[in-house]
């Protein structure tokens, strides 16, 4: 099916490891001046020159580029949405690889994100404490010896880190046992909530699996519960998934291909509709039925996403152009998957 | 708990901070009142989502606690935010807020997130990559649960593979 993919890319779509940090002697967000916001972006950089890994880095001004720029990147996640709205102070380096992304002047000094494609905990959580390492070469962090690392948001203090995996669990979804997983969850300080909340639930089974609370563990012990969780769902939705494809093969390619007849025929689809079908892609991918690298499917939900397109066009789109450029899309995609059947 | 600024009945579930007549004003609002003004809606739908995980946990931990919790007459001297500013919008002003209010932070900490605080300061380096002591516990955890089912056979495997593991974190100490 998908040789190459990320590990367990038919139920993860991406796992970020996050560390918050602030340098010492410097005052947080709300009493911060704009030279001290300078200082702060000059200090990483220092740190990434010093330790020869400046190269690996793209430099992005948030005040350089404009609005629609900054929504598809908050979209696609190469920026944090709050960064987003950072405008004259906010800056980034991203590692050209995108698996490392130092936002800068955020609600803390530091965000510093590891991020892998599939469910890579350990090397998501390796990339971000190496960039740590880095920064914290030659600048002194705010610490303290009962605190730990001191946040702007003292619940995130001690390790200052989240960590967040985003899956896909239609599955899961369609039988009614997401409630009772995250009621579970959320007694581990996890908490389980839809991906595109701002569509209100657009039925994807697209979902982020975030832990935040590392105030009273270590890392080690908040990453590995995360993980343990992780392995839960996962192991859940294949099950499922399973039954289905071992119990009626038929139906479920009924069900399947019935969906992809949809994607063909639509003329006019709307963003949230579009998550729904990529969605119902994916499960088409992952139960074997249709030949589709998930990373693809992951990107195409993304370059179809209202800040996608909204950025490749020159002039302002009204909704119904959005729609109709999108059902388009989605079509040419089905065109490159479907010829086979 | 925080109680709503428009409507002073409802706990409040939405931290916004909102430009009015050119001055920043930071405003609570219960979900009700937040979505009827739509003014907000921009800032409302991202910081809400940020924001929202935060803000539940802290009003469902509040329902439990006493209604008044205490708050201290403290300020910041590096930056001059007051403990009443902070407990409002649950953010420090700067590092040194925390060395400011340390007893009153740490009882409110103690009320949000039960146990202890893990100061996370010790040095990384000197125990080689995160990932090889999570791999490391989670080996450990491995062979409990084989020793617990009487499987040594993996149990010594196990054994052997935390050894080597261990002996490799050492070997990356001085990198
Ligand atoms: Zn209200
Ligand atoms: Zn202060």
């Amino acid at each position: 099916m998908n040789e190459y993919a990320a590990p367990w890319a038919d139920v993860c779509v991406s796992t970020r490891v996050t560390l918050l940090r602030n340098f010492a002697a410097v005052p947080f967000d709300s009493a911060m001046s704009d030279s001290d916001a300078y200082d702060n972006i000059a200090r990483v950089e220092e740190g990434l020159i010093n330790t020869g890994h400046r190269n690996e880095f793209t430099y992005i001004s948030m005040s350089g580029v404009d609005a629609a720029q900054r929504a598809w990147m908050a979209e696609s996640g190469q920026i944090t949405p709050e960064l987003g709205k950072r405008v004259s102070r906010g800056a980034a380096f991203l590692a050209k690889g995108k698996t490392i992304g130092i936002y800068i002047n955020e609600l803390d000094h530091l965000r510093i994100d590891g991020m892998m494609p599939g469910f890579q905990l350990q090397r998501a959580a390796d990339l971000a404490m190496a960039a740590d390492s880095w920064i914290g070469h030659g600048a002194r962090y705010a610490r303290d010896a009962q605190f730990g690392y001191l946040t702007v948001n003292p619940l995130m203090c001690g390790a200052g880190m989240t960590a967040a995996v985003t899956l896909h669990l239609p599955m899961i979804t369609a039988t009614q046992k997401r409630d009772e997983l995250a009621a579970k969850l959320k007694g581990r300080g996890q908490v389980l909530k839809p991906l595109r909340t701002d569509l209100g639930e657009p039925g994807d089974g697209m979902y982020r699996l975030v832990h935040d609370v590392t105030l009273s563990s270590t890392p080690e012990d908040a990453l590995l519960s995360l993980s343990e969780s992780v392995e839960e769902l996962v192991t859940t939705e294949r099950d499922i998934r399973g039954k289905w494809k071992n119990s009626d093969l038929l139906l479920l390619e009924d069900r399947v291909f019935r969906d992809l007849a949809v994607i063909e025929a639509a003329r006019l689809m709307n963003e949230k509709e579009m998550c729904l079908r990529v969605s119902q892609l994916r499960f088409a991918a992952a139960s074997g039925l249709v030949e589709m690298p998930f990373e693809a499917l992951d990107q195409l939900r993304l370059n179809l996403s209202d800040a996608a397109l909204n950025l490749r066009s020159d002039a302002v789109l009204s909704d119904r152009q959005r729609d109709e450029m999108r059902a388009n899309a989605m079509r040419r995609e089905m065109a490159l998957i479907l010829p086979e059947h | 708990m925080i109680l709503c600024d428009e409507c002073g009945q409802r706990p409040a579930a939405i931290h916004v901070t909102a430009v009015i007549n050119g001055e920043k004003q930071d405003i609570n609002l219960c979900h009700e009142c937040a979505s009827r003004r739509k003014e907000f809606s921009v800032h409302m739908s991202a910081l809400a989502d940020k924001l929202g995980m935060l803000f539940r946990q802290r009003a469902e931990q509040a329902a439990q606690q006493p209604e008044n919790e205490p708050i201290p007459a403290l300020t910041c001297p590096t930056c001059g935010t007051s403990y009443a500013i902070f407990h409002k919008t649950g953010r420090m002003g700067c590092a040194d807020c925390y060395e400011a209010f340390r007893a009153p932070l740490t009882e409110w900490l103690k009320k949000r997130v039960g146990a202890g605080i893990y100061a996370g300061i010790e040095d990384t380096g000197s125990q080689g990559t995160l990932s090889g002591r999570m791999e490391i516990i989670r080996l450990k955890k491995a062979q409990k649960a084989a020793v617990d089912g009487e499987n040594y056979e993996l149990a010594a495997q196990l054994r052997d593979q935390i050894r080597l593991v261990q002996s490799q974190l050492e070997g990356r100490t001085h990198e």
